[in-house]
């Protein structure tokens, strides 16, 4: 970092200062941040005054990226643009590698431990961004950084997102600077339901009629053809969300069941143990109807071991209900569509009418501790994620082959149909990328751009979004509870157990036996810290 | 494989061609060719199952990728607890073993048999088609094998409820019953493996002398004779090399087959449950290698004490087939 000439910095800055102005004008969703940006724009234009004369692009990088899922077909194109594109900026090229989901969790670390070859990853967390980051598999960014390499990025970015990235106070994510706006939903058949003279359905405990009516007269159709993976607890817990104890897990909010609970719509963040009566009469109940649907035969037998989606079954008209959220039900509502069905959209929320919002770092990407080139993973990132032309050319693929944009909106291009897409929308794993500089689908339908207006009366922020608990001290109690769920938690859940009081029972008492008490108290113990800190 | 390098290790160490001379650089430059053929099976194991053994250290740390496999802080016993007061030690342990019993002995007993059955057989064609049919499902992953058996027993759409229903009967719910599993498993280890198995008895047989064959046609031995007492005895040294190998990792659980097939179906769990799976599921959220290593430390020495027993034992018997 060190100046060259007083002219040079000054040209420099005005550059900068440009720059990070374009950046903004990009930004619509953050109203209240309109001063921060200036003060941004400044502060960037201070730092970074030297940082322009280090960033020096002359030498070609080659950059390795890891995602998650799989390339679509057209993945090849769209990186070849995006190497053109960004050889011509910044000199630098990506090789995108994917992790497939059904490796997600084994190769994911593996990946970060053998620290060669991967320069930035995605990382979510509910993709273990807290265990990994704990662990140094990524590189530490500092807010100096961000604003000297990813100055787009870091002016349409709301300073909440850096306090939530934070593991130990210290940054190992960048997080998107635009959480998704989702809330889960249930899907139902409306032609099925008006031909069957079913009252309108608001809330997912008003839906047994019409399961009833699909099972006594449908006879191709299962009511709910779950599968194992995602939809398996679904009807429990938006049972148990509306009838009482709306709850996410208060140590592992995304991913696994550590036996505490926190209601999203109480502000002072009480810790519920599992076994609290606030918890299990909610639960007992709902799951006492889970297993009564379960046994009249509305919910597939093989829900446990089955690997097709509801969602799928759903399009091919073998289920009656598709479980999803606010975003990947687009696919489901556009093939239905097709279908000449119609389909009608149940938010599963608490019993106000809520649902915890999305943290920033719900999306977003981390450099690996092992990367040769952070600043120009950065600079490569920030072009992505907030410069329009890469951010649409990621997201939507080829103007013109994968889409285009017409009357404001983004539309398949003629003879292509969302089958044939080579590259469909969100597909390609490049969610952390600023989703607010989209224009709106062309095959939304009336009532799912209604569903989408109505989510900012939905979505509450739940209080321990940016909490990063510190598992070090349970993880042997953690490990065993986990395996306490899987055996005696989910079938509860599936309503697959033959008595439901007698199944809460022992899992009450293999829990016990797990440690959920220290659980628990950890729990509180961090809880408590964190709010004392918050005031 | 691991096998065919063993045997050949062993057969380039003839103890008897070590005896003469004194030195070991005399005894180098005497056979010099056959330790000339040593060294890349010598350097394969130094590489990929010797210097990995310095990696044990990490069950007993508190690992993170800074300060690396060495540097890491030493954390005693820790990493294991989570597996001993999981209540579940004692059953997993218990049904890794029984399962790997019995799927040892089945697969023996059945490559065997075929591997007699096909060496009997006149028909080329027949021969080969039935060698090869045999030796396909040896191909298949167990991914595919679990579709294969999800399609055949699922409850709505499976073949086995469409055939009872269609003949009157009451499907049956397969996947929510843990007695069938007992059977099914075992089946369809033996269903995938039984064609490599085979292969191994059958490259036996074929190099047997055929000479006591002829020699016991012509004193009128019949076909079933001469298995009995031809070739099941000239197998013995084969099977128990194989027996051997195999009890050296009967505590390693055929993880890829418990998973796919099972999965996190809790209602089978307690009939089903091995270490393997066991492990995967209790650090599947927190994936901490520390951890995972402790777990295949306590197989590495279970197989480690069974395979010192078993060895002894044939040792004890039969002085010459002891593996080492």
């Amino acid at each position: 970092m060190k100046f060259k000439k007083p002219l040079f910095t000054l040209i420099s800055s005005l550059l900068v200062t440009g720059v990070v102005m374009t950046g903004c004008s990009g930004n619509n969703n953050n109203a209240s941040s309109g001063d921060n940006q200036t003060n941004n724009a400044q502060a960037t234009a201070n730092t970074n005054a030297g940082g322009e004369a280090t960033a020096d692009t002359s030498k070609p990088v080659k950059l390795t990226g890891y995602l998650l899922g799989s390339a679509p077909a057209g993945m090849d194109a769209v990186v070849k643009e995006l190497n053109k594109k960004l050889k011509a900026d910044i000199n630098t090229e990506i090789d995108f590698r994917y992790i497939g989901w059904g490796d997600l969790a084994s190769k994911y670390p593996l990946v970060l431990a053998a620290g060669e070859d991967v320069d930035f990853i995605f990382s979510a967390n509910w993709a273990y961004y807290n265990q990994e980051a704990a662990k140094g598999a990524f590189r530490e960014i500092t807010i100096d950084e961000i604003q000297q390499y990813m100055p787009k990025h870091f002016a349409a970015t709301n300073e909440v997102a850096w306090k939530e990235a934070q593991v130990n106070g210290k940054i190992f994510m960048i997080p998107t600077s635009s959480p998704d706006q989702k809330v889960p939903v249930t899907l139902i058949r409306g032609d099925l339901r008006k031909k069957y003279n079913i009252p309108e359905i608001k809330k997912f405990q008003d839906i047994e009629p019409y399961l009833e009516a699909v099972k006594n007269n449908e006879r191709a159709i299962i009511p709910i053809n779950a599968d194992s993976q995602y939809d398996f607890g679904k009807s429990f817990f938006n049972l148990q969300w509306e009838l009482g104890a709306a709850t996410v897990d208060s140590v592992l909010i995304t991913n696994g069941w550590s036996g505490t609970h926190t209601d999203w719509d109480d502000p002072n963040g009480k810790v519920y143990s599992q076994f609290d009566p606030y918890i299990m009469d909610t639960q007992k109940k709902a799951a006492g109807i889970v297993k009564s649907w379960y046994d009249k035969g509305y919910i597939n037998k093989n829900a446990i071991s089955n690997k097709v989606r509801s969602k799928d079954s759903f399009e091919q008209g073998k289920s009656a209900v598709a479980f999803g959220n606010t975003n990947d039900i687009q696919t489901t509502l556009a093939k239905a569509a097709q279908q000449g069905w119609e389909v009608e959209i149940i938010p599963n929320l608490s019993a106000k009418g809520t649902y915890p919002m999305d943290p920033y770092i719900n999306n977003g990407v981390s450099i690996a501790a092992g990367s040769k080139n952070p600043e120009r993973a950065m600079m490569a990132l920030d072009l992505i994620m907030e410069e329009p032309s890469y951010n649409k050319l990621v997201y939507f693929g080829i103007e013109g082959v994968n889409y285009v944009e017409k009357d404001g909106k983004i539309d398949l291009p003629e003879g292509v149909t969302a089958d044939s897409n080579t590259y469909a929308p969100d597909a390609a794993g490049f969610w952390f990328t600023n989703k607010s500089q989209f224009p709106p689908m062309a095959n939304w339908t009336e009532q799912y751009i209604q569903h989408k207006e109505s989510l900012k009366d939905i979505l509450v922020p739940y209080v321990y979004n940016s909490l990063a608990m510190d598992t070090a001290n349970i993880k042997t109690e953690l490990a065993n509870m986990s395996t306490v769920y899987t055996q005696y938690g989910l079938p509860i859940q599936g309503g697959i157990v033959k008595d439901v009081d007698k199944a809460f029972t022992e899992l009450e008492k293999k829990a016990k036996d797990a440690g959920i008490d220290k659980i628990v108290a950890e729990a509180e113990k961090q809880t408590q810290e964190f709010l004392a800190k918050q005031k | 494989m691991a096998t065919e390098a063993n045997t050949a290790a062993k057969s380039v160490r003839n103890p008897k061609l070590d005896r003469k001379g004194s030195g070991f650089l005399k005894e180098l430059a005497r056979n010099k060719v056959l330790y000339l053929m040593f060294v890349p099976i010598a350097l394969y194991f130094i590489v990929f199952n010797y210097i990995p053994m310095a990696g044990i250290v990490v069950a007993f740390k508190s690992f993170n990728y800074q300060q690396g496999m060495f540097g890491s802080p030493w954390i005693g016993l820790d990493n294991f607890e989570y597996f001993f007061s999981s209540g579940k030690a004692w059953l997993v342990t218990k049904n890794t073993f029984l399962y790997n019993s019995v799927f040892l002995a089945a697969y023996l007993f059945f490559s065997i048999i075929i591997a007699v059955l096909i060496a009997e057989m006149s028909g080329k064609i027949f021969k080969k088609t039935s060698q090869t049919l045999l030796f396909l499902p040896y191909f298949l992953s167990w991914v595919a094998v679990a579709a294969i058996v999800y399609n055949l027993f699922n409850y709505e759409y499976g073949l086995l409820n469409s055939i009872l229903t269609g003949i009157g009967m009451d499907p049956i719910d397969i996947y929510s019953s843990t007695s069938y599993w007992y059977f099914i498993l075992p089946f369809f280890y033996v269903w995938k493996w039984v064609g490599f198995g085979s292969v191994l008895y059958l490259s036996a047989i074929m190099g047997f002398d055929t000479s006591a064959y002829e020699a016991a046609k012509i004193d009128g031995a019949n076909v079933f004779q001469r298995v009995r007492y031809l070739t099941i005895p000239l197998l013995k040294p084969t099977t128990i090399v194989l027996l051997l190998l195999g009890i050296g990792r009967i505590m390693r659980g055929e993880f890829d087959m418990f998973y796919q097939l099972i999965g996190n179906n809790g209602i089978l769990m307690d009939a089903t449950d091995i270490i393997d799976t066991l492990v995967f599921r209790s650090l599947i959220v927190s994936q901490d290698f520390g951890m995972a290593s402790a777990g295949g430390l306590y197989q590495s020495v279970l197989c480690f004490v069974i395979i010192m027993i078993a060895n002894g034992l044939v040792k004890r018997y039969d002085r010459d087939q002891a593996l080492f």
